[in-house]
C-alpha cells in the first residue's frame, strides 16, 4: 500500500489536462484550490497506515492474498460491506468532506459482477481481463474515478435520439488494438486526484443504443482526456493568506467535466462493448453500491453536530431545553442515516461471481433519507450557531489593530472561550452547510449516486407492493 | 610481570606440573574474575526476567474506530504506562505476540479476531476495562513467576 506521501508523488507523475478558470492548471497538485481535495483523498492512505484504522481501512485482497487498502477491494461477504459502511463515516468524520475515494471502489464491485454476467450469457472474457485490471489497480494502490453520468442533453430522449450524439459517451471507432470514444462525464467526483478513470453506461439501454453501452479503464493521462474543474461556492477563499474563513482549511473535495475527445481504448481495458442488454444490470449494481457509500454523510454529520454544540457552548446556550432537542434531532437524523446504510449491507447477498451486494432496496431507501436529512441537520446547526456566521467579518479584521479589538469585544461569547475559537466554529459550520464542503454535505447529497426520484423508481420496483397486499387481505379477512 | 598484570609466584619453577596446572587456573580464574561476575550478573538478570519481572509480549489489535465511545489510542498510552516494565505492546501479526489485546471503540466489537484462535484474547470494550486488562496481566505474571 501506498503512504499518503507516495500516493502524491504518483499524481505529480500524471500529465492532465486540467482546466479551471479559463486556464490550463500547469501543477495541480500543490494549485491552493485543488490541493484540500488531494489531502482528503491521501488521508485515505494515511489513515491505512495507521494501526487504530486499519481494520476497517485495510483488508486481504480475494485475488492476492495480500493486504490491500479497502477502496479497492471487492467485498466477499456481508462483513465486507458493513465494514465498507463503517469506512465511510470513519472518513466522513475525518475529513469533514468527501474523500472521492468510494465512486472507484463501487466501480470495481459492479464491474465484477456485470462482467462475469457477460461472460456467462456470451461467453466473452471481460471477466478475466476485469480481474487482471483489479489485480493492477489492488498491487498500485490507485484512486480510479467511477465516471457514470453522462451530460444527458434532452432527457425526454434516448442516446441515439440526441441531437448531439456526444451528449452520451459512445464508440465512434473500432480498431484491431481497440476502440475509440467521445463524450463527456460530468459532476466527476475527485477526478484529477485519480490515476485511473472507470467508464460506465449512465443509463439501462436498448438495441438502438448499442454504440453507447460501453465500459473500460484508462489512466488519467491518457490523450484526448480533458478536465474542466467545477466552482465550489466560496472556492477562491483558499487563495486568501488566512486559514480561519475556509472553515475546513486542509480537507476539501472537488467535482470536474470530464470530456473525452476521441480516445483510444486498447481492448485488454474495455469491460462491457455494445452489450446493451447489460447495462442496466451496470447502472443498478454501480447506483447502489454508490447509494451505500452515502454512509460518508453519516461521518461529516458527526462534525457537523459536534460543531453546532461546540457552538452553542461557545455562545453559552447549551443548557437551554430547546438547543438541546436540536441536538437531539441531529444526532436521531443522523442516526437514522446509519442504520440505513449498515441495513443494506447487512442484507446484502452474494452475486455469481463471488462478489456480495447490498440490499438494493434498503440501499435505495438510505439514498432517499440522504437526500432530506443532510438538510435538516444544517438547518438545525444554522439554527443553533446564529446569525454570526454569516455575517462575520473576515479574519484579516480580527488581525487589524484597528479592528481587531473590537472583534475581540463585541464578538466574545462564552467569557472562556476565546473569540477566535468561537469564530473558527462557526466557519466551519459555514462551510458545511453553505461553503464549499456544502458541495458535498448537501447538493451531492441530492444529487449524488442519482437525484431522489432515481431512488423512488427502484423503491417502486423493489417494494413487492404484492405481499404486502396479502398480508393485509389476509388479517381482513378477505379471501379473494 | 605477566602480560596479565597478574605477578607469577617466585616458586611455581619448583612445583609439580598439576601444582602448576592448578596455580594457572586460579590465575585463569582471577583474571576472568570481573567477567564471571558479568556472566552472573546476566544469568541472575535472565532468571529474573523469566521468573520474576518478566514481560508479557502483547499483540495490539485495534478495531477499526468507525464511531468509537472513547479514545482507543489514549487508552492503549494509559496502559502502557500502568504496565511499564510489565508489558511489551507489538503488532498483532507478531510472531512472539503470546496473547492479543482487542481494543474495540464500542460493544459491538467488530474487530476481525479470526486469526487469533491460537492465543489467549482479552477483549476491551470500554474504558472500565482497562482496570481488568490490568489485573489480568498482574496475575499472569505473578502465576509465571510462581512456576
Amino acid at each position: 500500500m501506498m503512504t499518503p506521501q507516495q500516493y502524491e508523488e504518483s499524481l505529480r507523475k500524471l500529465n492532465l489536462e486540467v482546466y479551471m478558470f479559463g486556464k490550463r492548471v500547469q501543477n495541480v497538485v500543490d494549485d491552493p484550490i485543488i490541493r484540500p481535495s488531494m489531502n482528503a483523498v491521501a488521508k485515505t492512505y494515511e489513515m491505512a497506515q495507521r494501526p487504530e484504522y486499519e481494520d476497517i481501512m485495510t483488508v486481504k485482497s480475494h485475488v492476492t492474498g495480500k493486504r490491500i487498502n479497502r477502496f479497492t477491494h471487492i467485498h466477499q461477504n456481508v462483513d465486507d460491506l458493513v465494514k465498507k459502511s463503517k469506512m465511510g463515516r470513519l472518513m466522513g468524520r475525518a475529513t469533514g468532506c468527501c474523500f472521492q475515494r468510494c465512486v472507484g471502489m463501487d466501480a470495481l464491485n459492479a464491474l465484477s459482477i456485470v462482467t462475469f454476467d457477460i461472460d456467462k450469457a456470451k461467453g466473452a472474457d471481460y471477466y478475466k481481463r476485469f480481474i487482471k485490471y483489479l489485480t493492477y489497480v489492488q498491487e498500485n494502490d490507485l484512486v480510479c474515478d467511477g465516471a457514470m453520468t453522462d451530460p444527458k442533453g434532452n432527457r425526454g430522449l434516448a442516446p441515439h435520439q440526441q441531437a448531439d450524439p456526444d451528449l452520451f459517451l459512445h464508440v465512434v471507432e473500432e480498431r484491431k488494438d481497440g476502440i475509440v470514444v467521445r463524450g463527456a462525464k460530468a459532476h466527476q467526483t475527485g477526478a484529477v486526484n485519480s490515476h485511473e478513470i472507470i467508464v460506465m453506461p449512465t443509463i439501462a439501454m436498448r438495441a438502438e443504443d448499442k454504440d453507447y453501452a460501453v465500459s473500460f479503464a484508462l489512466p488519467a493521462d491518457t490523450k484526448g482526456i480533458i478536465y474542466i474543474m467545477g466552482r465550489q461556492s466560496c472556492d477562491t477563499r483558499k487563495l486568501e493568506e488566512g486559514l480561519l474563513d475556509r472553515g475546513n482549511a486542509v480537507f476539501g473535495g472537488h467535482e470536474a467535466l470530464v470530456v473525452f475527445d476521441n480516445v483510444f481504448v486498447p481492448w485488454e481495458r474495455v469491460f462491457m462493448y455494445k452489450e446493451y442488454e447489460f447495462a442496466g444490470s451496470l447502472v443498478e449494481n454501480f447506483a447502489s453500491y454508490h447509494r451505500q457509500s452515502y454512509a460518508c454523510k453519516v461521518g461529516v454529520g458527526d462534525v457537523l453536530i459536534g460543531a453546532a454544540q461546540t457552538a452553542a457552548e461557545y455562545n453559552g446556550a447549551e443548557k437551554a431545553s430547546h438547543v438541546k432537542d436540536k441536538i437531539i434531532e441531529m444526532n436521531h437524523l443522523n442516526e437514522t442515516l446509519y442504520c440505513g446504510c449498515i441495513s443494506c449491507a447487512s442484507e446484502g447477498h452474494r452475486e455469481p461471481s463471488g462478489t456480495y451486494v447490498v440490499d438494493k432496496l434498503l440501499a435505495n431507501v438510505h439514498k432517499q433519507n440522504v437526500t432530506r436529512f443532510p438538510y435538516e441537520i444544517s438547518r438545525l446547526a444554522q439554527d443553533i450557531a446564529g446569525g454570526l456566521m454569516v455575517t462575520m467579518p473576515a479574519e484579516d479584521d480580527f488581525k487589524a489593530p484597528a479592528t481587531g479589538k473590537w472583534l475581540e469585544k463585541y464578538y466574545a461569547g462564552n467569557c472562556d472561550v476565546p473569540t477566535l475559537n468561537r469564530m473558527r466554529i462557526l466557519r466551519l459550520i459555514e462551510n458545511l452547510t453553505l461553503g464549499t464542503a456544502a458541495v458535498g454535505y448537501l447538493t451531492e447529497s441530492m444529487h449524488g449516486a442519482g437525484s431522489p426520484q432515481a431512488q423512488r423508481i427502484m423503491i417502486a420496483r423493489l417494494a413487492n407492493l404484492g405481499e404486502k397486499k396479502k398480508a393485509a387481505k389476509t388479517l381482513a379477512g378477505i379471501d379473494e | 610481570m605477566s602480560k596479565s598484570g597478574f605477578k607469577t609466584s617466585p616458586c611455581t619453577q619448583y612445583l609439580c606440573p598439576a601444582k602448576i596446572l592448578i596455580l594457572e587456573i586460579f590465575h585463569i580464574f582471577l583474571r576472568l574474575k570481573f567477567s564471571l561476575s558479568a556472566i552472573l550478573g546476566a544469568i541472575e538478570g535472565f532468571i529474573t526476567t523469566f521468573k520474576g519481572n518478566r514481560q508479557l509480549v502483547v499483540g495490539l489489535k485495534y478495531c477499526g474506530g468507525c464511531n468509537p465511545n472513547y479514545d482507543r489510542v489514549a487508552l492503549v498510552a494509559y496502559l502502557r504506562q500502568r504496565l511499564a516494565g510489565q508489558i511489551v505492546f507489538v503488532r498483532y501479526d507478531q510472531p512472539e505476540a503470546e496473547m492479543i489485546l482487542a481494543v474495540e471503540g464500542c460493544p459491538t466489537a467488530c474487530a476481525d479476531l479470526a486469526s487469533f484462535e491460537h492465543l489467549p484474547v482479552f477483549i476491551i470494550k470500554r474504558p472500565s476495562e482497562a482496570e481488568e486488562f490490568i489485573m489480568y496481566v498482574e496475575n499472569r505474571l505473578n502465576e509465571q513467576s510462581a512456576e
